[in-house]
């Protein structure tokens, strides 16, 4: 590749990979380092591990969706033989929640309950089983409350009936806002087309097959706590113990054993976090609390139900004028990510397209329901589904193929949003191209037989946020690196592997740089006292933000190690090049090299361990108003997904049969996790289009806490999967990669939505497609069998 | 959910030991595959004081198919069993076909055949092919033992006719009439691991390419499974696959429904699939049939 | 409730367990065994996180009395790596080297209903597969890695 790129970068001997790109350990598709000891059983999550003296905890819910509690008399359950202690509601006097400036969730509910299975008591006892029955002795008095189930009664039933909530809420609004770029009333009054179309997103669940757990371990003795537990924000939650228990942060600490999946359910903190520490501090034991299934349905935290009107303008050629977005977006009970999830919807609507104008309008309102939170791909999986559809609605106007439009509106790179959000790479049309070649779209679609039907959907997300809601204005992410003989390298980063393979992914990024094997590195994380600072699993900012922190940690250790390798090579610094255990001059690699352990060893005899550190924290854009910081991100992923469908004519059952995707992540650090990353979104998103939904009785009460009755998609609903990664390298990204795992989810309901279309006719705009749905419209236009 | 009410356990290794600890202990409740059981005492739906594992008695494991004798299952029998039996997938392929569709693989090898049809929940699998082959049902108590039809044996939602210290030991199947041909269907969300929203049976006798004799069943529409009267009458004296008689008899099954709407379909869809079923079930025996 | 000692046949080895009738298989094994390879991921049968093997059928152990299990043989991922040296069943490198693990946590229930289904029927189709795995939940990989590694493995060799 290029002796003028080697000419280029003569003197700058650290960026050269960059320019050859001639990676070894980053592309490999190595399988996951703690593999061998999952696959095993080896392995210990949360809810395998025991203490010495451990005790159990178990939470009381209620049976209510909105209740004032009257009374709580525990006297039965302290009676029973192996109660250790029971918490209630004033034990708890401070609120928590994610944002903090918005926190108003209760650990345990004081005075009133607001949605369904809210933790009302918590009682410790000797077992599981005692802590169990306790529960049923507890005796609770509740007064009912007029119940708001439907986000769209929730301002009428405030103000009309007096329902609030939250006292200190009027209209149950939680949380408003407006945004406007451009005069976009006037844009739409002048477009040649102008789609108006409401559309309606669902409330669905992470699932992550893993339960929440926590495991509290208090020393009485030196009032210090360590609270194992089911988390993909550590460093948050850490803030919040800190917050609700009154104790300063030094005196907690937490590790994440091991996640069994989160999506952004266990972005939060769990009631069992503190249950488990109060307890633990009072009684001087450790003890643990694992949900149930379906109190991990009650606590909820999934996908925010939205309410979305849409305008869209398009000009003659089918480009797009403006956007109108109005939102009503259902919150359930509690605040969590709420306000940060409302202006993501606004924000997402920039993009994948060029938008000249945009306007938003947005409510998220107080129900007693279920608390929506962050669940993958946030705010952005909402507008894209509707917008998606809209492109649709708009080529067949325009006699455009949906291929045609997108192609035609698709971003490039270097584009500012109107919003000011810089979109610094995207090969998003490249993927839109390299999806429609792979299952020849443009010859399908609409030549299908009455039934078979072929849908496309674009979809992109954020790789990381430029804005943090962590009370400190410090670096989001630090890496140290720790060279020395007796254990190699060791690199603490105290990102979170919640299953899509962090910890790997981060020993490949090291491994790359400081020229070793990926497999040799140890990674320690997932400790806020042994690894380092980093906000957690969330906005798919892991690979991009470790991963500048890695790099800049080890290419500190480099320019240590370089000088000496020099030195015994008989080069100068500036030329030494490492990879595969051995330093080499980039000009003459096979006569001067060296062992990289000899180097290592000579550093160390004279200086002493090697230990180095590199952070990182996304670029801020000046000139952003309106709350349109929320959405920014130092890069984007982008996705096209194509689904081709057969809708079974006698009872409108949609089976999805294929799904063709082309990403573009960057350069895939670990190819192997990336097809998986895609492949679970697709099981995901097709559950949200097609099954899943949180559904709720008039009174407030989840209908379906179980997995018999949330249906996520199985072995035999999955469908074929064509996948490819486009070629594509993000020169702002370290090792050119961005994100793949919330990206991928943003185009599978849409696709679906748009294929059934294509195979019936029927355009359905509320989610999700039940057969129900699919067969009513087949009878009324009489082409059921 | 992690605690069972208190109960004391007995695994009986023979047919008279299991009656008459039915017979003597109090509040006792049988445990087969307990793929059901299990789930009703962690719901604390049941509060049993004595569970009696009936799954080491040779009587209740037995299986029997003779050419031209029909067949007899052991109520043990379990569903992967029924599932993968190359005899039965021969003689009663609905049959197999159905118990192949319980829930998923490791229910299928835990769940019994008996157990399917005493937990007589309305959405059960095997009941609408089991009457569709004349099924009866073998019940034993300590000191007598009767035989009835299937179809008499379930009377409502988790109902039927066993009495106390009464268990189903076998379910005799009698050799398929000539010319006769059975087929089931269901309607689920999933393809596995799914409560059925409405299943059926058809059985068609046909001679000389006209319906002689029909039966058809429906699980998931009524509190107990639902013999039709009607569409039989739609379909006897017809041509296999004549679509004026499909029609009627998809019309004929909607009649005599009377579902509910619950979590998983509403009452309508269920009215309107039960039609699409019948419907998708003659027109794939017209085909088996006229080839 | 009053224990009993029962002794119970797990991965080839007979353990004395102290136990109560109500006792679950699933807590019993992770609990009184120290088997926390066996996951429960939602208690009622639903997701076969818990599978493990009873004579030679995959089953759920949360939905299985732990004093029923007398005299069975009880397999449990612990159960599948090679008794002696610990090396992993073909079975565990397929799913490790095809990426068919991510979070980990379905994995010892669907190794284990995947191990039960090549030792029957060593060369399965791809439907045969699905069908066979169709009673196990995951919500990372999207499954088709997973089918992939069962394949892989029964084209290498299979699983004993």
């Amino acid at each position: 590749m290029a002796m003028n790129k080697m000419y280029e970068v003569s003197n700058r001997y650290h960026d050269y990979k960059d320019y050859t790109r001639e990676y070894t350990e980053v592309g490999r598709s190595i399988p996951r380092l703690d593999g061998p000891l999952k696959v095993t059983g080896k392995l210990q999550y949360t809810d395998d591990l025991t203490l010495p003296r451990m005790v159990y905890a178990k939470i009381l819910r209620s049976p209510h969706a909105h209740a004032i509690i009257k009374n709580i008399d525990f006297s039965k359950a302290l009676e029973l033989d192996g109660v250790l202690d029971v918490l209630q509601g004033s034990d708890f006097p401070i609120d928590y929640g994610i944002v903090a400036h918005s926190a108003n969730e209760q650990v345990l509910a004081r005075d009133k309950v607001r949605m369904w299975g809210e933790p009302v008591a918590a009682v410790c006892a000797m077992t599981e089983e005692i802590a169990e029955r306790a529960l049923e002795l507890i005796d609770v008095e509740y007064e009912l409350l007029p119940v708001v189930v439907d986000g769209r009664d929730a301002e009428r039933m405030a103000n009309e009936e007096g329902v609030l909530i939250h006292e200190d809420k009027p209209g149950n609004i939680a949380h408003q806002g407006k945004q406007q770029y451009g005069d976009v009333d006037a844009i739409l009054a002048e477009s040649d087309l102008v789609i108006e179309q409401e559309f309606y997103s669902s409330q669905y669940h992470q699932s992550f097959i893993e339960p929440q757990s926590a495991l509290a371990d208090y020393d009485v003795h030196k009032n210090k706590l360590h609270l194992y537990a089911t988390c993909q924000v550590p460093h948050y939650t850490h803030q919040q113990l800190a917050k609700v228990l009154q104790m300063p942060m030094k005196d907690i600490r937490i590790t994440v054993p091991l996640l069994g999946g989160g999506f952004g359910g266990k972005g939060v903190a769990s009631t069992a976090d503190f249950i488990t520490s109060k307890f633990s501090s009072r009684i001087g034991r450790p003890v643990k609390c694992t949900y149930e299934r379906s109190e991990v349905f009650a606590a909820h935290q999934g996908r925010h139900p939205c309410y979305m009107k849409f305008k869209m303008g398009f000009d003659k050629e089918g480009h797009i004028t403006a956007v109108d977005f109005d939102n009503l977006m259902v919150g359930g009970a509690y605040m969590s990510w709420g306000v940060v999830v409302l202006f993501y919807t606004a924000s997402m609507t920039h993009l994948p397209y060029v938008t000249p104008a945009a306007k938003f309008s947005g409510k998220r309102v107080y129900t007693n329901t279920g608390t929506c939170g962050a669940h993958r791909g946030l705010g952005g999986a909402q507008p894209r589904f509707a917008m998606e559809i809209l492109m649709d609605m708009a080529a067949e106007k325009l006699g455009m193929t949906p291929l045609q439009i997108r192609l035609l509106n698709a971003v490039e790179s270097g584009h500012t949003c109107r919003s000011m959000m810089y979109v610094p790479h995207t090969e998003y049309k490249k993927t839109l191209q390299t999806a429609a070649d792979n299952c020849d779209f443009e010859n399908k679609y609409g030549k299908l037989p009455f039934g078979k039907g072929i849908g496309i959907s674009g979809g992109y997300y954020i790789s990381g946020t430029s804005y943090t809601l962590y009370l400190s204005y410090k670096p989001h992410t630090v890496a140290n690196v720790k060279i020395e003989g007796e254990n190699n390298v060791v690199l603490y980063c105290g990102a979170t592997d919640i299953g899509q393979g962090a910890d790997t992914v981060m020993a490949q990024m090291a491994a790359e740089t400081l020229g070793v094997r990926s497999e040799d590195v140890k990674v320690v994380s997932r400790d806020t006292e042994l690894a380092t600072f980093d906000l957690g699993t969330f906005a798919s900012r892991v690979t991009y933000a470790t991963g500048w922190a890695i790099r800049r940690a080890c290419e500190a250790a480099n320019q240590l190690l370089f000088p000496v390798a020099a030195a015994i090579m008989g080069c100068r610094g500036q030329e030494v090049g490492v990879k595969d255990y051995q330093f080499y001059s980039i000009y003459e690699k096979k006569r001067k090299n060296v062992d990289w352990n000899e180097v290592v060893d000579q550093y160390i005899s004279a200086n002493g361990p090697l230990i180095t550190s590199g952070q990182f924290t996304p670029p801020r854009r000046k000139g952003i108003q309106q709350g349109g910081n929320i959405g920014h991100s130092p890069t984007f992923g982008f996705t096209t997904q194509i689904a081709e469908v057969e809708v079974d004519l006698y009872t409108g059952l949609v089976h999805v049969v294929k799904i063709t995707e082309a990403g573009d992540l960057g350069q895939p650090i670990n190819p192997m996790s990336c097809e998986g990353q895609v492949h679970g979104s697709i099981q995901m998103g097709l559950g949200n289009a097609l099954l899943e939904e949180m559904r709720y009785a008039d009174d407030g009460r989840l209908l379906n806490p179980s997995f018999h009755d949330y249906k996520l998609c199985g072995t035999m609903d999955m469908p074929e999967v064509d996948a490819t990664i486009v070629e594509s390298y993000d020169p702002s990204a370290p090792y050119g990669g961005k994100e793949s795992g919330e990206g991928p989810i943003q185009p599978t309901p849409p696709a679906i939505f748009n294929a059934v279309y294509d195979a019936i006719g029927f355009r359905c705009t509320e989610q999700p497609l039940t057969q129900e749905k699919v067969l009513n419209y087949l009878k009324s236009i009489g082409k059921n069998l | 959910m992690n605690i069972l009410t208190p109960f004391e356990y007995f695994a009986p290794e023979t047919l008279d030991e299991a009656l008459e600890l039915l017979a003597t202990k109090e509040n006792a409740k049988v445990l087969a595959g307990g793929t059901d059981l299990m789930i009703q005492l962690k719901e604390k739906m049941i509060h049993p004081a004595n569970v009696i594992d009936v799954t080491h008695i040779p009587e209740l494991n037995e299986f029997k198919v003779e050419d031209g004798k029909g067949a007899v299952l052991g109520a043990c029998t379990t569903d992967a069993f029924c599932e993968f039996s190359e005899e039965l997938k021969a003689k009663y392929p609905a049959f197999a076909y159905a118990a192949g569709e319980i829930g998923g693989p490791q229910v299928r090898e835990m769940g019994t055949i008996g157990g399917n049809l005493a937990n007589s929940g309305p959405s059960a699998e095997t009941p609408a092919s089991l009457i569709c082959y004349g099924a009866d049902v073998v019940l034993v108590k300590k000191g007598s033992e009767r035989r009835l039809p299937v179809a008499d044996f379930i009377t409502g939602n988790r109902k039927n006719v066993l009495e106390e210290g009464e268990i189903i030991k076998s379910i005799i199947l009698p050799e398929p009439a000539p010319n006769t041909y059975v087929k089931y269907a269901y309607v689920g969300m999933r393809s596995s691991m799914e409560i059925d929203i409405a299943n059926m049976a058809i059985s068609l006798t046909v001679e000389d390419g006209t319906i002689k004799d029909a039966k058809c069943v429906m699980g998931s529409v009524a509190i107990r499974p639902l013999i039709s009267e009607a569409v039989p009458k739609a379909l006897i004296g017809t041509k296999v696959g004549d679509e004026a008689a499909i029609k009627a008899a998809g019309e004929a099954a909607q009649s005599e429904v009377h579902p509910i709407t619950d979590v998983r379909a509403s009452a309508n869809y269920r009215v309107d699939v039960i039609g699409a079923l019948a419907r998708r079930i003659l027109r794939e025996l017209a085909e088996e049939i006229n080839g | 409730m009053k224990k009993q000692l029962i002794t119970l046949n797990i991965n080839g080895e007979d353990m004395d367990l102290r136990i109560a009738p109500t006792d679950i298989l699933a807590d019993v094994l992770r609990k009184e065994a120290g088997l926390t390879g066996t996951k429960k991921g939602c208690g009622q049968g639903d997701c076969g996180a818990c599978t493990v093997i009873i004579d030679g059928k995959a089953v759920l152990s949360c939905l299985t009395l732990a004093i029923a299990c007398q005299g069975k043989k009880i397999t449990t991922i612990e159960g599948i790596a090679d008794h002696k040296t610990g090396e992993m069943n073909p079975i565990q490198k397929a799913f490790l080297n095809h990426g068919a693990v991510q979070c980990g946590f379905c994995t010892p229930g669907m190794i284990m209903s995947s191990y039960n289904l090549l030792t029957r029927n060593p060369q399965p189709t791809r439907t045969e597969i699905r069908r066979a795995l169709s009673g196990n939940l995951c919500r990372c990989t999207g499954y088709l890695l997973i089918f992939e590694a069962v394949e892989a493995c029964a084209a290498e060799g299979g699983v004993l």
